[in-house]
This record gives structure tokens, C-alpha cells and sequence, in this order.
């Protein structure tokens, strides 16, 4: 199994983070996993509770814009985190089953999750894209 | 880019033309000094405002003003007008905080009067204007109230006793675009704004109690109420999460639409539809809901600054009123008639960080306005100048009406962080004087001066462009940061 992760890239008004994952699912959780650590998300250390949900879009971006700003809406407005994420994609539907924590903290908020040059592609070894979030 | 790429038409207007790729519809005019188009070519900005210029119905050029900066499909400091009714609408280029905007209040309140108590009204301005990631209001709202706010805009608040005739015909629209409709926005949108109206938001949002340090337009300045030395109160946000979440819905619901009109886009962040199709219709109906919605978030606002004020000042200065100079937005989409060609033309001014700066004698402005020209503001970075200007006949002429909105990024947020330390930038700022309530050290760092472009310059350019003109310079004494 390939390594997965993220990094942030320089953007002059926004946030942008580059990830890659050896499969589909795994470079979902290290986008997710990235942009909460943009967010500076601290989460209670107790209280953890489930929480599941089911997408369903036409293409890879989407699905992933679609993932990111649910995650976002759990965040922001239900004030809930994810502690553990686990994930399955099959073709055009998303299956997730969360393990969240009440938000203690957020340092910065997130507007929107964009499109902006957003592509995911397989460069021979594994799966790519730069997600461009508007802050 | 290369610079090989831009002809200069003046010192302070330049043309990417319209052959510079197969693609494009129209060219690209931007108002910049050399120096400032140079350090543009540093990030993509450019490039957005080429791929802008590839949008189905645009007439005329697509603009770019002296701030812009590097966005997400669509540049920041860019405007594009597109044929009404058959080109295109696009939430990318309006962007996510519709009608993000700022209003500017004036007073009669001396400086030296009421510097004992800035740090009272600091105080009283963070805890009246609530700030902060997701952070509720005061006010929760029904849902028939939600839908209210939504089509009534400012009126709303009118109704409620926290806003005044003035108020209202002082604010752009006069606080309400006609065409909204809350039965386009989804539930999602409903339930993030039923909390969040007369909020102010985090990232770059904030109110500054300014004074005004500098009157260079004496008759535009008296019409506007504006003295040297009497503080003034500016206030930066939007629709807050009601609008993030109509703009994200649109993007997405507008993806199939770009297939089905076989439209072809550089980027699927500027995805659109034609203003006639029923996407088109359904997210202009939304987006006008969200943008009555903020216009009545920064009037909510308006009125909580006040009760600060009157909390802190009253009894200790003569006056402590606050009247309204104009409230105006910079991320919206609006219909206007604009002369193209020889030709009077109903376009749709996407404006996308540019402020609509009308000039004398143009229709929509408040009467008192109408031989001035429309206030326009430009907050700068946090702990410098902010700019009062007038818009012009040469905006109406050569911009759509339009003009810049702020200093303008240069530094990304990764590196400003990195390089700034929030807990030293305030102290430096309280050691000029400046009294600062911020919701987080990193969020005060991204925001610190040095990651933006010198004010004075941006507005310079405007100057020398023709297409707004200088009326005074406010200087910062209270900061209040999300």
C-alpha cells in the first residue's frame, strides 16, 4: 500500500492542498484530513458519536466537492468533527461512516469547497488532485 | 503570462487582446500601473481573467481592476458584463460570499473627544456585532421571517425599528433587488442563515471605527458628511452561510447545465447558464435572495454599532449619531444598461471583488449623490489607510460602472502565517493606537498588512485610470476581526 497524504500550496487569496493516495477512497480521507487540518479543527476528547452518510454525483470531482462540503456543513454548522472516517466509492456513490466529537475549537473558517482546476487523476503510481477552498 | 502579452493603451490601462488564445470572446482591460501588472504576473490572475473572457454573451472587455488577485475561476478585482437575457450567468463569478460588501457610517464625533473611550467601544463593538467562525446572533428567525429578510432585504429591518428611511435609500438598490425568490434557496441555506443575520463572519470580514485623516474632495465630502477628524464606522461582510451555501448548490446544480447548452469553459469553477434558461432564472432568484440577505446582515449590523455607540458615548461626546454614507457590494451580479459600442445594452455585471462605482448623473443613485457620483469605498489592510472616492464618468464610459474594492492580496495565507506572528502584529498595531478585538491569532496573522498590496497605490490607479476619484482618506483607531 502506497503512502497517502496532503500538503498545502501557496495561493494568493485562498487555501489550495495537494493530495494523492494510492485509491480512490484514500485520497478522499486525505483531503478530508487536510482540510480540517487547514481549519485547525480541535475536537473533545470524549463523546464520540456515529454518524453516516451517502452521496451520489455524475464524476470523481464532483463526488469529491460534494464529500468535502458535507463534511464542512457536519463541521461549521452541526459543530461536529470527525474523529474516524471510514469510506467506500463505488463508481458514482459514496458510502461514509463517521466517528464524530463535538468541536471545541475552529480557527478558521472555510467558505466553500471549489473546482477550480480540480481534477483527479493517476499519474502511474497514484491517484492525484489540488483542491482550492474559498476561506 | 508574459508581460509581451499585454498592450499598454495608458499609463494606467492595459489590453490583453482578444487574439491572445483562440478562445476568449473579448478582450481583457486592466487598470493597474506597470509595477502592479508586473507583480500580477506572480500568480494567476491573468490567466483567470483570460478564461473569464471565454464566457458565453460577453460584451465589451472583460475588467480587471488594480486589486486583483489570484481567486478560484474567476479573478478577484474582475467584472464581466453578459448580454441579458440570452449570456450567461455564473455563480463562480460572483463568487461565494454574495453581496460581501461594505457600508460606511459617518458621525460628528472629534477624535479627541472620544479617544478615552475607544477601548470601551472596542469592547462594546465585540460584544453588540457578534464575530467568529460559524457564530450565531442575537436574532433567530422564523422561517416565514428567513423568507421575509430574503425577498425584503433592508426593508425587513426597516420594519423591525433597526434601520431608517436614509438608511435605506443610502445602500445600493436601496437594500433590495428586485427577482429574489426564497423558494430557490435550498433548506441547507435556510437553516445555515436562520442564526447568522447581524453577524459579522471571520476571514477578512470586520467593522473598523476610522477617522477621517485626509478630505481631498471638500463638495463631495459635505454631501457625504465626512470631516476631517470626526469618526467614521466601516463594516465588511456578507451572506455569511445562507450565501455559501447557495453559491456551493449552484455550482453544483449547474454543472449539467454547462453540457446541455454545449457550452465549453476553461475551468469548471466559472460553470454557468444562460439568464433565459430555467438554471439561469433558478440561480438568479436565489442569489438575489442571498444578496437582500446580506444587505439586511450588514443594516442589522448598522443598528447593534449603534446601540455600541450610544452604549459608550452617550452623555460624554455631543453626538453620538451615526448616519449613513452608502452601503455597496462587490461580489453580485446585477442588471444594468451600459453604452457598448454606440449602443445602450442590458447586460449582467458580474462583479467579483469590484464595486459598482456609478458617476454623476447616473440612474440609481441617491439624489444628492446624483451630481457627486456614487460613493465608493476601499477598505485597505488591517492597521492601514481605507479610501472614500467618487465613481466617475470614465467608470461609466470604460468599466462597466464599476470599480476597485480593496488593497488587493500579494502574500499567500500559508506564507503570512508563517511569517507573521498574530500576537506580535497586535501589539504592534495597539502600540500606533489601534484598539483591536480579533477572534484568532492565526486568522489576525493571514490578514496582516504586509500580505496585501499598498492601498495608496490601488487607488492612485483608479485615479489615474479615470474611473473613480479621491474624496478622503480614513485612518484606523478601532478594529474589530472575526
Amino acid at each position: 500500500m502506497k503512502e497517502r497524504g496532503f500538503k498545502e500550496v501557496p495561493h494568493t487569496a485562498d487555501w489550495a492542498l495537494q493530495v494523492w493516495a494510492p485509491d480512490l477512497s484514500g485520497l478522499f480521507h486525505s483531503a478530508a484530513q487536510g482540510m480540517v487540518s487547514l481549519m485547525g479543527v480541535e475536537l473533545h476528547p470524549d463523546s464520540l458519536s456515529a454518524h453516516f452518510f451517502s452521496l451520489k454525483n455524475s464524476d470523481p470531482e464532483s463526488l469529491l466537492v460534494a464529500f468535502l462540503s458535507e463534511l464542512l456543513f457536519i463541521t461549521q454548522e452541526q459543530n461536529q468533527g470527525f474523529a474516524h472516517l471510514a469510506l467506500a466509492i463505488d463508481g458514482p456513490v459514496l458510502h461514509a461512516a463517521l466517528s464524530t466529537a463535538p468541536v471545541m475549537r475552529i480557527d478558521k473558517e472555510i467558505k466553500a469547497v471549489t473546482y477550480h482546476n480540480l481534477d483527479i487523476h493517476w499519474d502511474g503510481d497514484r491517484y492525484t488532485a489540488t483542491i482550492t477552498f474559498d476561506v | 503570462m508574459e508581460l509581451k502579452a499585454v498592450r499598454k493603451i495608458s499609463d494606467y490601462e492595459w489590453e490583453i487582446p482578444v487574439d491572445y488564445r483562440p478562445d476568449m470572446r473579448v478582450p481583457v482591460r486592466l487598470f493597474a500601473s506597470r509595477d502592479m501588472l508586473e507583480s500580477s504576473l506572480e500568480d494567476l490572475s491573468l490567466d483567470q481573467a483570460v478564461n473569464a473572457a471565454t464566457l458565453p454573451g460577453l460584451v465589451g472587455h472583460v475588467v480587471v481592476m488594480p486589486d486583483m488577485h489570484q481567486g478560484y475561476g474567476f479573478p478577484i478585482g474582475g467584472v464581466a458584463a453578459t448580454r441579458y437575457p440570452d449570456g450567461v450567468i455564473s455563480p463562480g463569478a460572483i463568487g461565494y460570499d454574495i453581496n460581501c460588501g461594505v457600508r460606511l457610517l459617518g458621525s460628528q464625533i472629534r477624535l479627541e473627544e472620544a479617544e478615552p473611550f475607544l477601548e470601551d467601544l472596542a469592547i462594546a463593538l465585540d460584544h453588540y456585532c457578534p464575530s467568529g467562525v460559524g457564530k450565531q446572533g442575537h436574532l433567530s428567525l422564523t422561517q416565514a421571517e428567513l423568507d421575509a429578510v430574503c425577498r425584503e432585504g433592508s426593508r425587513w429591518a426597516l420594519k423591525k425599528g433597526m434601520a431608517s428611511e436614509q438608511d435605506l435609500r443610502r445602500t445600493e438598490e436601496e437594500g433590495r433587488i428586485e427577482g429574489a425568490d426564497p423558494a430557490k434557496i435550498s433548506q441547507r441555506a435556510r437553516q445555515r442563515g436562520i442564526n447568522q443575520l447581524g453577524t459579522l463572519g471571520s476571514g477578512n470580514h470586520f467593522i473598523e471605527v476610522d477617522v477621517v485623516e485626509q478630505v481631498f474632495d471638500p463638495e463631495a465630502a459635505a454631501v457625504m458628511g465626512l470631516e476631517e477628524g470626526m469618526l467614521t464606522l466601516l463594516i465588511h461582510c456578507g451572506s455569511r452561510g445562507l450565501g455559501h451555501q447557495v453559491c456551493s448548490d449552484y455550482v453544483q446544480l449547474l454543472q449539467p447545465a454547462v453540457k446541455r447548452y454545449q457550452i465549453k469553459l476553461p475551468d469548471r469553477e466559472l460553470v454557468c447558464a444562460p439568464m433565459n434558461s430555467p438554471e439561469g432564472e433558478d440561480y438568479m432568484a436565489a442569489m438575489r435572495a442571498a444578496a437582500n440577505f446580506a444587505f439586511c446582515n450588514r443594516q442589522v449590523l448598522a443598528h447593534y454599532a449603534r446601540q455600541a455607540f450610544e452604549e459608550v458615548l452617550a452623555g460624554k461626546v455631543k453626538n453620538w449619531h451615526l448616519h449613513q454614507v452608502y452601503d455597496l457590494a462587490h461580489n453580485i451580479g446585477k442588471v444594468e444598461t451600459h453604452r457598448v459600442g454606440g449602443e445602450d445594452v442590458r447586460v449582467c455585471v458580474h462583479r467579483k471583488g469590484a464595486t459598482r462605482a456609478f458617476g454623476p448623473g447616473a440612474p440609481g443613485i441617491p439624489v444628492e449623490y446624483s451630481k457627486t457620483g456614487q460613493p465608493v469605498f476601499v477598505p485597505g489592510s488591517m492597521g492601514t489607510a481605507s479610501w472614500v472616492l467618487v465613481g466617475t464618468e470614465g467608470s461609466m464610459e470604460r468599466s462597466f460602472g464599476s470599480s476597485c474594492h480593496g488593497a488587493g492580496r500579494v502574500m499567500s495565507r500559508s506564507r503570512a502565517k508563517k511569517e507573521v506572528r498574530g500576537e506580535r502584529l497586535r501589539n504592534e498595531l495597539q502600540a500606533e493606537g489601534i484598539h483591536i478585538r480579533a477572534g484568532s491569532m492565526a486568522g489576525l496573522a493571514e490578514e496582516a498588512p504586509q500580505a496585501y498590496k499598498d492601498v495608496d497605490d490601488v487607488v492612485k490607479a483608479v485615479q489615474g485610470a479615470g474611473i473613480a476619484k479621491k474624496v478622503a482618506r480614513l485612518r484606523p483607531v478601532v478594529v474589530i476581526k472575526g
